[in-house]
């Protein structure tokens, strides 16, 4: 959401004119198979069916059958690592699958297949083999000594 | 002490190796081996399947084998809920591949009479026809309220009721002018809003990710996770007038029907053009896309009466479908029409196994003939008719290799939505359309005949429960169908995963000292491993047990499950 307010309307005020939406909409890719006239979205939790319709109507002229949504929860996981430490929630989202006329198709596009993408994955992999191995070296050092700062032998 | 020693070496050893191979030697001609099977578990598990139905097969009564659908799980099947008048959009994909169904449409009915056969009828029919359609048209319907004059009749929000009283107006004047010239007619049954029910299952969904969860859990290969699956579907349905008899509707002669198109047509054969839909393969998870809620519920198959009803076969069932009002008008008008097919298939599908499951068939054991049935949908005004011939129910897995090459499909014919008349003006009917009387003349008047081959092959002596001699048994049997079919819930509430429990315990272990006392700690699922007899019988009281003396053996009554 961005940081303006979306009012709510009150019987005698002006009625609100919005150019722009303050929600965002998340395409994501299927996980499971689904009809090829099915788009899946992660919205706000406060966007209603409605407001999903219009969005895609009125911004980017689709033609829309029905939506059907529904809050998911947000994934548990443990703070520290994904290891240690309290127990934390993921914020949570709507999961919404829109439904266009039959006879259309849409196909989650193949997105991060530039030259530049695969250079700086390449580059990100090498980085944290690096640090594995050292990480492992550090370890192999301190097998019998637990517990000692690193800095305390050559 | 005195005892008498024998050294062994001397005593001749008779079961020795030298005597007795040459015993096994003599009777090897005469041993029997069990058959060498493939052990890997997917064959195993499709052996289970075909021994497990079999045994439903060898049952005798028809109560005993819908019991014996429902052994495996004390709560019931996981099952889809079908609703027949639920129809979400572009829902005929999906009922064409859960029942297997063709659907042609054509302009003609293979049942359809020749012109000269119905004038005379139509004739006497249309006056009062009209005198009750107008009256339908003109009534005040609104309980109290007065209908506003200006308002047309489509935009009157009652149309169920509507669309009921015509098909029950309709439905009678039909049987009272044609009960004398057709005597089958005289006999058959009718049912108002009776109950049906259909429950199958239907081999080839694809996983979803929780099925897969499941299968990772029983450490199924990477390879095989997303596999096909099964899903168990529970259909509801309350036709609004349903006319039985005890003789089946004879089936369609396929070569005739099939095969004609407008091209090919011959002279002899009648000319009919048609659309088809051959059958698609729906595998999406539909809890997805059309939302459709999956509930654990016993499996059950009923056509609207009990076992012991002599009119057991479907002549006629007539559905209304004022659902259509309600849908949104962006789905598009040939939607609309594929909606009405969808209801048409699910319901005579439904009909039909319940109708079958009476004559000793289930969905785990194949039909041996065909079944048909007529069937239709209108709202009062526009009428389609359908006719639907049964001739596969069982998809199974190990149906598969079974039905290799050609499966066997069910087929349906039905015709598009045409309507009745055009309009009523001055209490007059304007523009009948004598096609749909003749269509709804040539349902009543098709004649269910005898078959010349036997009709419940599966079935014992007994039949049904009633006929069991044994009356502790009879009753046992008859009380525990009924609480099946009632779809009561259980007595104790389904075992629960609390979300304390899966956050703290399942997906993140925090309590490592307490007693793992819950089902999930100890590896059990009782959701889908407890069986049906699964329980004590009831308990018998010291005072029944034995004279009343003080024995504790047999302190619960027996309890009369199928072997399944």
């Amino acid at each position: 959401m961005s940081t303006r307010w979306y009012p709510i309307y009150q019987r005698g005020n002006p009625q609100l004119r919005i150019f722009l939406p303050n929600f965002w909409m998340k395409l994501v890719r299927p996980e499971e198979k689904q009809p090829k006239n099915v788009v899946q979205f992660k919205v706000p939790t406060g966007m209603t069916n409605y407001d999903i319709e219009n969005y895609l109507k009125k911004i980017y002229k689709i033609k829309v059958i029905k939506v059907e949504s529904s809050i998911e929860n947000g994934k548990m996981k443990r703070a520290i690592f994904n290891k240690y430490g309290p127990i934390v929630k993921e914020d949570d989202f709507r999961r919404a699958f829109v439904t266009m006329p039959r006879d259309q198709e849409f196909e989650f596009p193949d997105v991060c297949t530039t030259e530049e993408f695969k250079k700086r994955t390449a580059e990100d992999e090498k980085s944290s083999k690096v640090s594995q191995d050292m990480y492992k070296d550090f370890l192999k050092k301190q097998g019998n000594r637990p517990g000692l700062p690193g800095w305390f032998s050559f | 002490m005195l005892t008498v020693r024998i050294p062994k070496r001397n005593v001749p050893n008779v079961f020795g190796r030298s005597l007795s191979s040459a015993y096994v030697c003599r009777q090897e001609s005469r041993a029997q081996y069990p058959p060498i099977v493939d052990i890997k578990p997917e064959p195993t598990l499709l052996r289970q399947e075909l021994s497990d139905h079999e045994k439903i097969r060898n049952l005798s009564t028809v109560e005993e084998k819908s019991i014996g659908i429902n052994m495996p799980r004390y709560y019931g099947w996981q099952s889809l809920v079908v609703k027949d008048k639920v129809i979400p959009y572009d829902f005929l994909p999906f009922a064409q591949t859960v029942t297997k169904t063709k659907i042609y449409e054509v302009d003609t009915l293979p049942n359809r009479l020749s012109n000269d056969d119905c004038q005379q009828f139509i004739d006497r029919i249309k006056p009062q026809l009209e005198d009750s359609l107008v009256f339908e048209y003109n009534r005040n319907r609104s309980r109290g309220k007065a209908i506003k004059s200006d308002k047309n009749i489509d935009e009157s929000g009652s149309t169920n009721e509507f669309a009921k009283s015509i098909a029950e107006q309709v439905n009678r004047i039909f049987l009272a002018n044609l009960s004398a010239d057709y005597p089958h007619l005289f006999e058959a049954q009718i049912d108002y809003e009776p109950r049906v029910e259909g429950f199958w299952n239907v081999h080839g969904f694809a996983a979803t990710k929780e099925d897969e969860e499941i299968r990772k859990k029983k450490n199924v290969p990477k390879e095989n996770l997303k596999n096909p699956i099964d899903r168990w579907i529970h259909y509801f349905g309350r036709p609004t007038i349903q006319v039985r008899h005890h003789l089946p509707l004879p089936s369609v002669p396929l070569d005739k029907w099939t095969l004609t198109t407008a091209q090919s047509a011959t002279s002899d054969i009648p000319k009919t053009a048609f659309k088809e839909f051959s059958i698609p393969n729906y595998d999406y998870d539909p809890s997805i896309y059309h939302k459709l809620p999956y509930e654990r519920r016993h499996g059950i198959s009923i056509p609207g009466f009990w076992p012991n009803d002599q009119q057991k076969f479907g002549l006629l069932s007539i559905h209304t479908n004022e659902y259509l009002e309600d849908r949104p008008p962006n789905f598009g008008e040939s939607e609309h029409q594929e909606a009405v097919h969808a209801q048409a298939i699910l319901a005579s599908f439904a009909w039909l196994i319940g109708q079958a499951s009476y004559q000793g068939f289930t969905i785990c054991n194949e039909l041996t003939y065909p079944l048909v049935n007529q069937s239709i949908i209108t709202n009062g005004k526009t009428w389609s008719f359908y006719m639907y011939q049964l001739n596969t129910m069982r998809f199974f897995k190990s149906q598969d290799d079974i039905n290799r090459p050609i499966a066997p499909s069910n087929i349906c014919w039905g015709t598009k939505q045409t309507e009745l008349f055009h309009n009523i003006t001055d209490d007059r009917i304007v523009g009948w359309n004598d096609d749909v009387l003749k269509d709804l003349l040539s349902c009543y008047v098709n004649i269910p005949k005898s078959r010349d081959h036997e009709m419940c092959p599966y079935l014992g002596k007994e039949q049904l429960v009633a006929n069991i001699d044994d009356i502790k048994k009879r009753v046992w049997l008859h009380d525990r169908y009924k609480v099946l079919t009632s779809h009561r819930p259980r007595h104790r509430l389904l075992p629960e995963v609390y979300d304390w429990e899966r956050i703290y315990k399942i997906e993140h272990e925090t309590r490592h000292f307490e007693a793992r006392r819950r089902f999930f700690e100890l590896e059990q699922d009782p959701l889908n491993e407890r069986r049906l007899d699964d329980h004590y019988g009831p308990y018998i009281q010291r005072k029944d047990r034995d004279k009343g003396r003080r024995i504790r053996k047999k302190r619960f009554d027996d309890m009369y499950y199928p072997n399944v």
